[in-house]
C-alpha cells in the first residue's frame, strides 16, 4: 500500500520538527533571561524597541568592583565564606562521620535533627534567627552572617559527606584491619582517604552556598557586612539596572563554575535552597 | 546467614566519647539556631514572650485580616500552579530526552542549569527578560509580530509562576526525565501490542509508573515555591506571599510578633503538605 | 609425635536472636592443608570463617592458632591474610600500594618493601601492572591483587570467602587452580568457603560440609563424594539418585528392596542391619541396558541429554521415581529411543546406604 508507505514519512519528518521546536522554544526560555542579564551587564545604551543593546561597555564592571561599598561588599562575601567553609567543615565531617559509620543509640533522632532546616521554610529559619540575634544584639555583625550562613549550609555538608560515607565497603575496611592495621590506621589511611572527593565536593558547595546566600544575610547583615548579593539588591532596589546585572554576572559565573564540578557528587535533592 | 546481616559490618564499637564530640557542636547549632529560634517563634506568636498568658490572639488577628488571608491565598496558589507547571513541562521534556541520545545531554544541561542560579540572581534575569520593554516582548512583538502590544508579565501574577517554575522545576524535571528515560520500554510496547493507542499507552501505563518520581520531584518543587522569599520580593510587586509579607513586618518597624506569626504559620502548612503529600504518595506506591 | 593441629574450632556458636547461625562446630585444620567449608547459603560457613578472621565475636566455644587461644584476639593482631568474594581493594591506592599494605603497616620499608610487592605481583603474573588502580582492572585481576595482597607478608593463615563468586564460569576454573597451586608452593594454611560443590571437591585437601549451622560430614573430597554419610550431603555434593530402599535378611544374607520394584543382592553385607534405609547411587555407577537384559530393573526411557563428556538419561521406574543414568559416547543404549523400554543395573560396589525413619 503505498498510501500508507508515503503518509509515514510526513509524520516522522513532522515529530522531528516538532521535537526540534520545542527543544528550542525550552532552550530560549532557560537561556534568555541569562543572556538578557548578560547583555545588560554590558551594555552602554539599550532602549526599546531595540532588539540588541546598541552600544556596549566594560564600564559596569569597572564600576563594579571600584565603588567603595560594592568591593566592600565582595570582600565581606570572601571572608564570610571562607570562615562558613572552614567552621562548617570542622563541624559537619566529624559529625557526618559519626552518623555514617557508626551504629548507636539516637542515630535516626540526629540524623533528623540535622535535617531539620531543609524540613522548614527557608524564612522561617531566617525569621527565626533574626528576632534571636536582635533580641542579643548580634545583628549586623560578622558573627550573625556567618552562623546564619552555617545554620543553611550544615544540612548540606552533612548529607554530601554521610551518603559518602554510608557508600564506603565494609569488606575494604577489614581488608585493612585483616592485612594488621589497627583501627586508627585504617580510619587514617583508608576511610579518610577514600572520602576526599565528598569533602572537596562538601567545602565547594558551602563555600558557593554561602556566596550566594541572600534571605538570611538580608535579615541579619548591616550595611557594613552586606554581603554581595545583599549590595546587588540594593543596586537593583535603587534602579542601577547594569550594575546590578554586572554585580549578578560576577556572582553568577563562579556558582556556574562550581556547579559544573560539582555535579558528579551531587544529588538533584541537594539543591534546595530558598 | 543472611545477606547483609547487621553483624556483615565489622564496626568497633563506638567510643560514646568521640561520637560526643563529633555531633555535638553540629546538635548545639541546629538546636540553638534553629530548634531554638523556631521555638521562640512559637511563643513569641502566642503572646508568651511578654510573660503572659498563652493567647491565639495573634492567629485570629492573622485569620482576620484581609492582607494576610490573600497572602496566605496567593502562596498556595503559587506553590501548586509552580508544581502543576513543573510536572507538565517535564512531561515532554523527559519524552525528548529519551527520543534520542542527540536530545539527551542538552536537555538534561538545560533543566540543570537553573539550579546553579542563586534565586535572587534568577529572579532579577526573569524580570528582566520578560520586563514590558525587554527582550521577550521585543521578540514578540517586533520580530516576529506576534502582538501588537507588549505583555505585561513581569511582576504579575502569571510572571511570579513563571520565574518560580523557572527556578524550582528543574526538582521535578530531573526526575521525571530519569524515570521516562529508566523505564522499561518493552511495558509500552507491551501495552501497544495489545491494541492501546499512545494516549491510552500514556495514561494507563506510563503515567502510572513515573507518578512517584514525579510526586516526589513535585514536592521538592511545591516546597521550594511555598517558602520562596527572593522571586516574590523581585517579582511579586502586585502579589503578596507570605515570606515577604513576615519581612516587611520586620523591616517596617520590627514587628516581631507577627512576623513570628507568619512564619510559624508557613511551617505548620509545609509541614503538614509534606506529610499529607508523602502519606498520598505512600498510599499510591503500596497500589 | 603427632602434629598438633594449626588452627583449632572447639564448640563454636554464634546467635543472631534466638536462631544460632553456628551451632558448636569442631574442627581443626593441619598445617599446610586446605579445608574447605562448603554449604548453601544461610548455613553458616561464612560465619565460622569471619569468626576465626575475627571479624565476628564467637558467643561460646574457642577458636586457637598454633596453639594460642584467639579469644579477644582482634583481626588486627591475629596475622592472617584473606580474600573477598567483593575483592575489597583499596579504591585509592594503586595496585602496588595495595599489595604492599600489609608490609607497611609491618614497617617493612624502602628496597625490601618493593621486592616484596614485585614477587607477590609476580607470583599472581601481575608484574607490570603495579601503577594501575584497582578499577582499571578486571574482575580476574582485581581478584589476583587481593590475594597477593593477602600473601605477601607470607601469613601463617589464609582465609577465602568465596573468592570466585563474582567470576565468569571460565575465569572461576582457572583461578581455583591457580589459588591451589599457589597455596601449594606456599605451603599455607587456608580456609575456604564456596557454596560451590565442583570448587570445593577440586580444590580441597579435606571438605567440611555445613548446613544449618552443623557439621554434615568433614573428609576428603574422594570420601565426600563416594560416601557421602548423611542425606544432605549425597544430594549437595554432585548428582546424586536418591531412593527408598528397605534391607531384608534373606538366608543369611541381605537383599536391598529398592523401591518396591526390584531387588539387589549385597555382596558384603557386614556392618549392616535390616532396615528402611535410603539408597544412593551415582549416575555414573548406574549401566543402562536393553529392556530384556538379565538382574536389572525396567523402566521408561524419558529423555536423553547432551552433557558434552557424555550423555545422561532420564529414566522413570516404578511410576513415580526418576533416575538420572550417564551413558558414555558409543555407548550401545544411545539406541533405545524416548519411550522405550529399558533396563537399569546398578553397581553393588558404588552403592550407599543411609538410615532412613519408615513412612
Amino acid at each position: 500500500m503505498g498510501g500508507t508507505v508515503t503518509a509515514v514519512r510526513p509524520m516522522r519528518v513532522g515529530l522531528a520538527l516538532l521535537r526540534g521546536v520545542f527543544l528550542a522554544l525550552f532552550a530560549g526560555f532557560i537561556f534568555g533571561p541569562l543572556i538578557v542579564l548578560a547583555l545588560w551587564s554590558v551594555a552602554q545604551q539599550w532602549f526599546w524597541p531595540n532588539l540588541l543593546p546598541t552600544s556596549f561597555t566594560t564600564r559596569w564592571f569597572e564600576w563594579a568592583i571600584t565603588v567603595p561599598n560594592v568591593l566592600r561588599s565582595l570582600q565581606n562575601s570572601l571572608f564570610v565564606a571562607t570562615l562558613v567553609t572552614i567552621a562548617t567543615s570542622i563541624i559537619a565531617v566529624p559529625a557526618a562521620i559519626a552518623i555514617g559509620r557508626y551504629e548507636f543509640r539516637g542515630r535516626t533522632v540526629v540524623r533528623w535533627l540535622f535535617s531539620v532546616p531543609l524540613l522548614v521554610p527557608y524564612i522561617s529559619l531566617g525569621i527565626g534567627i533574626a528576632s534571636v540575634f536582635y533580641a542579643a544584639r548580634l545583628t549586623g555583625t560578622y558573627a550573625a552572617v556567618v552562623l546564619a550562613h552555617m545554620i543553611a549550609a550544615l544540612p548540606f555538608g552533612v548529607l554530601i559527606v554521610t551518603s559518602a560515607v554510608e557508600e564506603l565497603v565494609p569488606e575494604v575496611d577489614e581488608a585493612a584491619l585483616a592485612c594488621g592495621a589497627a583501627p586508627t590506621a585504617v580510619f587514617w589511611k583508608i576511610i579518610l582517604p577514600q572520602l576526599v572527593p565528598a569533602l572537596l565536593a562538601q567545602a565547594g558547595y558551602v563555600f558557593m552556598l554561602s556566596m550566594d546566600e541572600f534571605t538570611l544575610t538580608l535579615l541579619v547583615a548591616s550595611p557594613e557586612t552586606a554581603t554581595l548579593p545583599v549590595q546587588m539588591y540594593g543596586a537593583m532596589g535603587e534602579g542601577y539596572l547594569q550594575v546590578s546585572s554586572a554585580l549578578a554576572i560576577l556572582l553568577l559565573l563562579p556558582s556556574l563554575l562550581l556547579s559544573a564540578v560539582l555535579a558528579r557528587f551531587l544529588r538533584t535533592d541537594l539543591h534546595v535552597t530558598g | 546467614m543472611p545477606q547483609g546481616h547487621p553483624s556483615r559490618r565489622y564496626v568497633a564499637s563506638p567510643n560514646l566519647f568521640w561520637l560526643a564530640l563529633a555531633l555535638s557542636p553540629g546538635l548545639l547549632i541546629v538546636v540553638g539556631l534553629v530548634a531554638y529560634p523556631l521555638g521562640l517563634a512559637v511563643s513569641n506568636s502566642l503572646g508568651l514572650a511578654r510573660g503572659q498568658t498563652a493567647t491565639i490572639a495573634h492567629y485570629l488577628a492573622f485569620l482576620s485580616d484581609p492582607r494576610s488571608y490573600w497572602a496566605l491565598l496567593n502562596t498556595f496558589a503559587l506553590a501548586f500552579a509552580t508544581t502543576a507547571g513543573a510536572i507538565i513541562l517535564s512531561i515532554p521534556l523527559g519524552y525528548l530526552a529519551r527520543a534520542s541520545r542527540r536530545f539527551a545531554t542538552p536537555v538534561r544541561l538545560l533543566v540543570t542549569l537553573p539550579l546553579a542560579v542563586p534565586v535572587l540572581i534568577a529572579a532579577y534575569a526573569l524580570t528582566l527578560f520578560f520586563a514590558e520593554n525587554g527582550l521577550f516582548n521585543s521578540i514578540l512583538v517586533r520580530v516576529l509580530h506576534l502582538l501588537s502590544e507588549p505583555l505585561t508579565i513581569s511582576y504579575s501574577w502569571p510572571g511570579l509562576v513563571i520565574a518560580c517554575i523557572w527556578r524550582f522545576f528543574p526538582y521535578t524535571g530531573l526526575l521525571v526525565i530519569s524515570a521516562l528515560g529508566t523505564l522499561d520500554r518493552n511495558l509500552e510496547d507491551a501495552a501497544a501490542s495489545t491494541g492501546a493507542n499512545p494516549l491510552q499507552v500514556f495514561r494507563r501505563v506510563t503515567l502510572p509508573l513515573i507518578a512517584p518520581a514525579a510526586l516526589t520531584g513535585g514536592i521538592l518543587t511545591f516546597v521550594s515555591t511555598f517558602g520562596t522569599f527572593s522571586i516574590p520580593l523581585i517579582m511579586g510587586r502586585s502579589t503578596e506571599v507570605l515570606s515577604v509579607m513576615a519581612y516587611r513586618k520586620v523591616t517596617g518597624g520590627f514587628d516581631w510578633q507577627s512576623a513570628s506569626t507568619i512564619v510559624v504559620i508557613m511551617a505548620v502548612f509545609q509541614i503538614a503538605t509534606l506529610v499529607g503529600l508523602r502519606g498520598a504518595m505512600n498510599r499510591w506506591v503500596v497500589r | 609425635m603427632p602434629s598438633s593441629p594449626f588452627i583449632r574450632v572447639e564448640r563454636l556458636t554464634k546467635r543472631y536472636g534466638a536462631a544460632a547461625v553456628v551451632d558448636g562446630i569442631s574442627f581443626d585444620v593441619d598445617r599446610g592443608e586446605l579445608l574447605t567449608l562448603l554449604g548453601p547459603s544461610g548455613c553458616g560457613k561464612t560465619t565460622t570463617l569471619r569468626c576465626v578472621g575475627g571479624f565476628i565475636e564467637p558467643d561460646a566455644g574457642r577458636i586457637s592458632i598454633d596453639g594460642k587461644d584467639m579469644t579477644g584476639v582482634p583481626p588486627y593482631r591475629r596475622h592472617l591474610g584473606m580474600v573477598f568474594q567483593t575483592y575489597a581493594l583499596f579504591p585509592h591506592l594503586s595496585v602496588s600500594e595495595n599489595v604492599g599494605f600489609g608490609l607497611r603497616v609491618r614497617g617493612v620499608a624502602g628496597s625490601e618493601l618493593s621486592s616484596r610487592i614485585a614477587r607477590a605481583l609476580d607470583m599472581v603474573r601481575l608484574g607490570g601492572f603495579g601503577d594501575r588502580l584497582p578499577r582499571q582492572l578486571s574482575g580476574g585481576q582485581q581478584q589476583r591483587v587481593a590475594l597477593a595482597r593477602a600473601l605477601a607478608y607470607e601469613p601463617r593463615v589464609l582465609l577465602l570467602d568465596e573468592p570466585l563468586s563474582n567470576l565468569d564460569a571460565r575465569l572461576r576454573v582457572e583461578m581455583r587452580t591457580e589459588i591451589r597451586a599457589l597455596q601449594l608452593q606456599l605451603g599455607v594454611t587456608a580456609l575456604y568457603v564456596t557454596h560451590d560443590q565442583e570448587e570445593a571437591l577440586s580444590i580441597s585437601d579435606r571438605v567440611m560440609v555445613v548446613n544449618h549451622g552443623r557439621i554434615e560430614q568433614l573428609s576428603a573430597p574422594w570420601e565426600l563424594y563416594n560416601r557421602p554419610r548423611t542425606r544432605f550431603v549425597a544430594g549437595f555434593v554432585g548428582t546424586a539418585n536418591i531412593l527408598p530402599a528397605r534391607l531384608e535378611p534373606v538366608a543369611g544374607s541381605l537383599t536391598l528392596h529398592v523401591a518396591d520394584r526390584f531387588f539387589l543382592a549385597l555382596p558384603s553385607p557386614e556392618g549392616l542391619a535390616p532396615g528402611d534405609v535410603w539408597l544412593v547411587v551415582r549416575p555414573e555407577a548406574i549401566v543402562l541396558g536393553p529392556a530384556d537384559a538379565p538382574d536389572g530393573a525396567s523402566g521408561e526411557l524419558v529423555a536423553v541429554t547432551m552433557l558434552g563428556a557424555q550423555f545422561r538419561a532420564a529414566v522413570r521406574f516404578g511410576g513415580e521415581h526418576l533416575v538420572q543414568v550417564d551413558i558414555a559416547h558409543g555407548g550401545t543404549a544411545l539406541a533405545a529411543r524416548v519411550g522405550d523400554l529399558v533396563s537399569l543395573r546398578f553397581d553393588a560396589g558404588r552403592i550407599v546406604m543411609l538410615p532412613r525413619e519408615p513412612t
